[in-house]
């Protein structure tokens, strides 16, 4: 039985306001359960990033309600919502988002030593988790002297790391080439399938979407559809 | 109180990443500390305190005697110190009973004291030199005694061992030329002018005045004639087991004070309470100054980290996309000022022990101060140290602040948001200024009243000393720091507001401006910054200007301008003395036109007095400050008749045989009374003829002085002429003043009257310049950072077909932009110090620099403009899409 990690209800967001109000999102629904990973498709302008952003709570809905593992983003303090993105959110961005500062384990380590645990501590769960992601010798390299793939595994082991159980992923094989980012893709499969962790997959490539378990669809900030698995990825690769 | 560890460690590794600006900051930092350290650790080195204050006072000894010629003391009422005065002889022992010089102290001590002359200061002598004579200040000891070893500076060669050897200070070796490199040439003399020979036998210095043109020899050299009231000085090595302390008591009675190295080492309390925070007000004004320097330091370093949070945006909110909180992110911020300041700070405090031991020499030489020891005072080098780090650290308070204010998905954008209320002009600002300007003319008010009240009812220019208004001083201090506070406070919306002015300025200076105003986060502080600078100077200029109008105020010439004086009257034995060849062959050697005797008149039956005669003086009526006779100067009254206005008038009435005073009211029946300088035997004054038609000029021995003529003097008494005035016809030159100088034997004696020299201005110059470098550094800071963050609208300017000029023109633009903001605050901010001050430095009026003020407004910003023209580069540099 799967339980419902994001559930969302309503939500919209509006920027501006007036006559020069934008609407992002118009009453989106949509519930994501554990192990599930949905892709969300649409043209650019559709809200699929906005629809992200909400979810993971690095934006403020304009109404609705968010809520992730049983909290409502909506009715919580910005500190209660870090502290949601520390333990629960994993976040995969499409420029691999890695502060150049870190070294690649600091970088995975970072959420669970904000979150108040020791250096070494978070060290081992960083190590397990690039174990996870094929790249436990990158450790101790900068972003800098990492190829954009190696990065980009970086930033999932980042999202993954410890217990987190909504991973987000905006356009994640965007700046990859199609081999390293199918493997990227594989990678947050595995992930939902194996650790029961809900995916959120915002892509406009039909290929990438297949690898989820249900696409939905946006346009112009309304949820105009949604579908069952595409075919196998490999069946794509095929006939494409 | 959570976790600073990856804050810390990504400060950390930003630090280093951006290493340009880190050190850009920690040397906005680093310099003042490096200053400031440098200071204390001169000040330490030149004047030491405890043992090191000890061994230079009395060397190894255990301590110091004076025996003065007195029979006993008073009983002591304070412990023996340094500071200690004179103890005054007990009584019915005030008649001296010995010499000191001859009287043996050895009984009076535990057997097995060691006794040895200290280096003291016994007189003058007159020297000869290549060219003319000198006088020369001798000390004389035991300086080849162990216990006086320490007490001065032995450069080469040796302390004299003979009555007939001296040692000389390295002035003046060199101003008798017998110098051999350092070394003092193999069989050098010198020579008094009582053609007495020494033989110079090595180069040694005091302490306090290694400068000075000094010779050293021992006690009993011919050199001085000893007054047999003078104390002698000995240092004194007790046996073991003696405590000085206790040879206080006895030895004090029997007319010997004892000075225990303890005291020396330790000082006991000042029984004055000197020291006790007595002047509140100059504390005040070295906290503001020291206040404002942070302040300065805060805002530059402020602007570049509100630049250097800004490139972080990105990276700033990838840590809130990761969990962080605004806590987490302010905390970045503040660490990365943490570091800078530790750089800094421990930057400035090494590299000032570093600068303070290589440029030991070098500086011994210019300020003719010694380095005693190596005492580094590490407390207050700590306290700097401190101030440093707490300036990184609330360099980076707003800007954390700011940064930990931002959206995460504006961040994330990389976006840094501005809100839009910050470009408005806040009312509390303006009050706070009105309020601040209000307490600070109202503080200058009280503070020129006081003055004024004082110089009422003091004749003197004493006056001054006389007035501490405490309280207008806090007044006008809590004024001007009211008025920074607002300024600095209402920058980023006048910023703002002067963008208004865009739309009418060319392209460069349009861009230039309201890219002031959006990136006002960081011009504010740039801006507040230079004025903080040039406020300072400009502070400086007005203080300096007022001071030197207060001096041309109260400047009195010795004579007409133009005329040259030879004095006779200095009461140096050694000094030219009056005769009338003299006189006529000095004006033999100038352009002279007329020579003028002035001189003094004594009764035939005056008898001198320790070598004085008393002269005669007209009895002025007292005064609140007391009585103050007038001179009775003799004139010619073809000389006063020179003066316009009272000479002519003046010349008659002397002519007449009156004498003139100074003061109507000294005129009763048309004469005046006249009596002897402190008259000794009290007698009665004496009534003269005299008139009254107004006040002598202001012109040295005239000043408030009676006149009268020589025929009518030489009636009264016998004249003795003070001074000789030439009347020239040019400016003497070179040669005919070196004339002059060999016949008279002394340099000083003859004076050229040219009216008040304003003193040196090398080291205002010095200031200004400091200041000008110090605003340049805030504008470039400013402008460089500037030019980083618009690279994207440079590109955008570039893409449309902007010449490369077009990037050099919009830098200095902007350079011009910021440091005329600057200047303009910052002058103003230094005038209202300076009209606050202008009376307390007794100007007579406002006195305001021009030139300074024009340079400042003018010249400044036009140099930050072709500063920033010249070094900005006009291709774009290539950058990365992704970091």
């Amino acid at each position: 039985m799967t339980t419902t990690i994001l559930d969302i209800r309503n939500l919209t967001r509006v920027h501006g306001s007036g006559e020069q109000a934008v609407h992002a999102l118009r009453g989106v629904d949509l519930s994501v359960g554990s192990g599930e990973l949905v892709a969300v498709m649409g043209p650019s302008g559709s809200g699929k990033s906005t629809l992200l952003t909400c979810a993971g709570g690095l934006d403020q809905p304009s109404g609705g309600e968010v809520i992730v593992d049983g909290n409502d983003l909506t009715t919580l303090s910005r500190n209660a919502v870090a502290a949601l993105r520390r333990r629960r959110i994993g976040y995969v961005f499409q420029d691999f988002n890695l502060i150049p500062a870190l070294t690649a384990a600091e970088n995975v380590s970072l959420p669970l030593e904000l979150d108040g645990m020791r250096a070494r501590a978070a060290r081992k769960y960083a190590e397990a988790a690039l174990g996870e992601v094929a790249i436990p010798e990158l450790a101790d390299r900068f972003p800098d002297d990492m190829s954009g793939g190696q990065r980009q595994r970086v930033a999932i082991a980042r999202a993954i790391v410890g217990e987190r159980r909504l991973l987000l992923a905006d356009e994640p094989t965007g700046a990859l080439d199609s081999d390293t980012g199918e493997a990227v893709l594989q990678l947050l499969r595995d992930r939902c399938d194996q650790h029961g962790i809900a995916g959120v997959l915002v892509t406009h490539d039909a290929r990438h979407a297949a690898w989820a378990d249900r696409v939905v669809y946006l346009r112009d900030g309304v949820l105009v559809g949604q579908s069952g698995p595409l075919p196998e990825a490999d069946v794509l690769l095929e006939t494409h | 109180m959570g976790n600073w560890g990856p804050p810390l460690r990504i400060a950390r590794r930003t630090t280093r990443r951006a290493l340009g600006r880190t050190l850009l900051v920690a040397a906005l930092i680093g310099v003042p500390v490096m200053a400031a350290s440098w200071i204390q650790v001169i000040d330490g080195a030149t004047n030491p305190d405890g043992e090191a204050l000890a061994g230079t006072v009395i060397g190894p000894a255990d301590a110091r005697l004076d025996v003065s010629p007195y029979k006993a003391f008073a009983p002591i009422t304070n412990p023996p110190s340094l500071q200690g005065g004179d103890q005054p002889p007990a009584t019915g022992a005030e008649d001296p009973v010995r010499d000191p010089a001859t009287f043996d102290p050895r009984p009076l001590l535990p057997p097995g004291t060691q006794l040895a002359r200290q280096l003291v200061e016994a007189g003058t002598v007159e020297i000869r030199g290549p060219q003319v004579n000198s006088s020369a200040r001798v000390t004389t000891g035991d300086g080849q005694s162990p216990l006086t070893k320490g007490t001065y500076r032995l450069d080469s060669g040796r302390f004299p061992a003979k009555a007939d050897e001296v040692a000389v200070t390295p002035s003046l070796a060199k101003y008798l030329g017998i110098l051999d490199g350092d070394q003092v040439r193999a069989g050098s003399a010198l020579v008094t002018t009582a053609d007495q020979r020494f033989t110079v036998v090595g180069i040694a210095r005091t302490w306090n005045e290694p400068n000075t043109r000094m010779l050293f020899a021992v006690p009993d050299a011919p050199l001085v004639k000893a007054d047999p009231r003078t104390y002698a000085r000995y240092l004194a090595d007790l046996p073991s087991g003696a405590d000085p302390a206790q040879l206080v008591e006895q030895l004090n009675s029997q007319g010997v004070t004892v000075l225990p190295r303890a005291n020396i080492v330790n000082p006991p309390p000042d029984p004055y309470g000197g020291g006790g925070g007595q002047d509140a007000g100059g504390v005040a004004v070295v906290a503001l100054v020291i206040g404002f320097g942070i302040l300065e330091i805060v805002l530059l370093a402020g602007t570049a980290f509100a630049v250097g949070a800004r490139r972080q945006t990105r990276e700033l909110g990838l840590v809130t996309a990761a969990g962080g909180t605004p806590r987490d992110v302010r905390r970045i911020v503040l660490a990365q000022g943490l570091f800078a300041g530790i750089v800094g700070a421990g930057g400035g405090i090494a590299l000032s022990l570093v600068v303070a031991f290589a440029g030991k020499s070098l500086w011994e030489r210019m300020t003719a101060t010694l380095f005693v020891s190596w005492q580094i005072p590490w407390l207050n080098l700590a306290v700097i140290a401190l101030l440093g780090l707490l300036a990184g650290l609330a360099a980076a308070v707003i800007p954390a602040i700011s940064a930990g204010r931002q959206a995460p998905l504006s961040a994330l954008a990389g976006r840094f948001a501005v809100t839009a209320g910050k470009a408005r002009i806040r009312r509390p600002a303006l009050l706070l200024l009105a309020g601040g300007l209000v307490c600070a003319i109202l503080g200058s008010g009280l503070i020129a009243a006081a003055f004024e009240e004082a110089k009422r009812t003091h004749t003197d220019q004493s006056y001054a000393a006389t007035v501490t208004p405490t309280g207008p001083i806090a007044l006008v201090l809590l004024g001007i720091t009211s008025v920074v506070a607002a300024l600095i406070w209402l920058l980023p919306g006048l910023i703002a507001k002067t963008a208004a002015l865009a739309g009418v300025m060319p392209l460069s200076a349009r861009l230039a401006l309201r890219d002031a105003a959006r990136h006002r986060h960081r011009t504010g502080p740039a801006a507040a910054a230079i004025m903080m600078a040039v406020a300072a100077t400009a502070a400086m200029s007005f203080a300096i200007a007022n001071m030197v109008a207060a001096d041309a105020k109260g400047y009195r010439p010795n004579a007409r301008h133009g005329d040259a004086v030879l004095n006779f009257a200095t009461g140096d034995p050694n000094w030219p003395s009056y005769s009338e060849s003299t006189v006529e062959r000095t004006a033999g050697l100038l352009p002279t036109r007329h020579t003028w005797e002035l001189g003094s008149v004594s009764l035939s039956t005056a008898k001198a007095t320790y070598g004085y005669l008393p002269s005669l003086m007209t009895v002025a009526p007292p005064t609140t400050d007391g009585a103050y006779n007038n001179s009775l100067v003799v004139v010619d009254p073809a000389y006063i008749a020179r003066f316009e206005g009272f000479g002519p008038k003046a010349a008659a009435e002397l002519r007449a045989g009156k004498i003139l005073v100074p003061q109507a009211d000294q005129l009763k029946d048309g004469t005046a009374a006249v009596t002897e300088d402190s008259d000794p035997e009290g007698r009665k004054p004496f009534r003269h003829p005299a008139a009254f038609v107004g006040t002598p000029p202001d012109v040295g021995p005239l000043w408030m002085a009676a006149l009268i003529s020589k025929s009518a003097a030489e009636k009264l008494g016998n004249v003795a002429v003070f001074e000789a005035q030439y009347e020239l016809t040019r400016e003497p030159n070179k040669e005919e003043l070196n004339a002059v100088v060999r016949l008279l034997g002394r340099e000083e004696a003859l004076t050229v009257e040219r009216g008040y020299q304003s003193p040196a201005r090398a080291w205002l110059i010095g200031l200004l310049s400091t200041a000008a470098v110090v605003t340049l550094l805030g504008v470039a800071i400013s402008v460089s950072l500037s030019a980083a963050e618009g690279r994207a609208d440079l590109a955008t300017l570039a893409a449309i077909g902007a010449p490369p000029r077009r990037r050099r023109n919009l830098a200095a633009a902007q350079a011009w932009v910021l440091g005329q903001l600057g200047c303009v605050l910052g002058v103003g901010v230094g005038a209202l110090y300076g009209y606050t001050a202008h009376a307390a430095f007794g100007s007579p009026h406002f006195a305001v620099p021009w030139r300074e003020i024009v340079g400042i407004i003018v010249v400044v910003p036009l140099i930050a403009g072709l500063l920033a023209w010249v070094l900005t580069r006009s291709r774009l540099p290539m950058v990365s899409r992704i970091d």
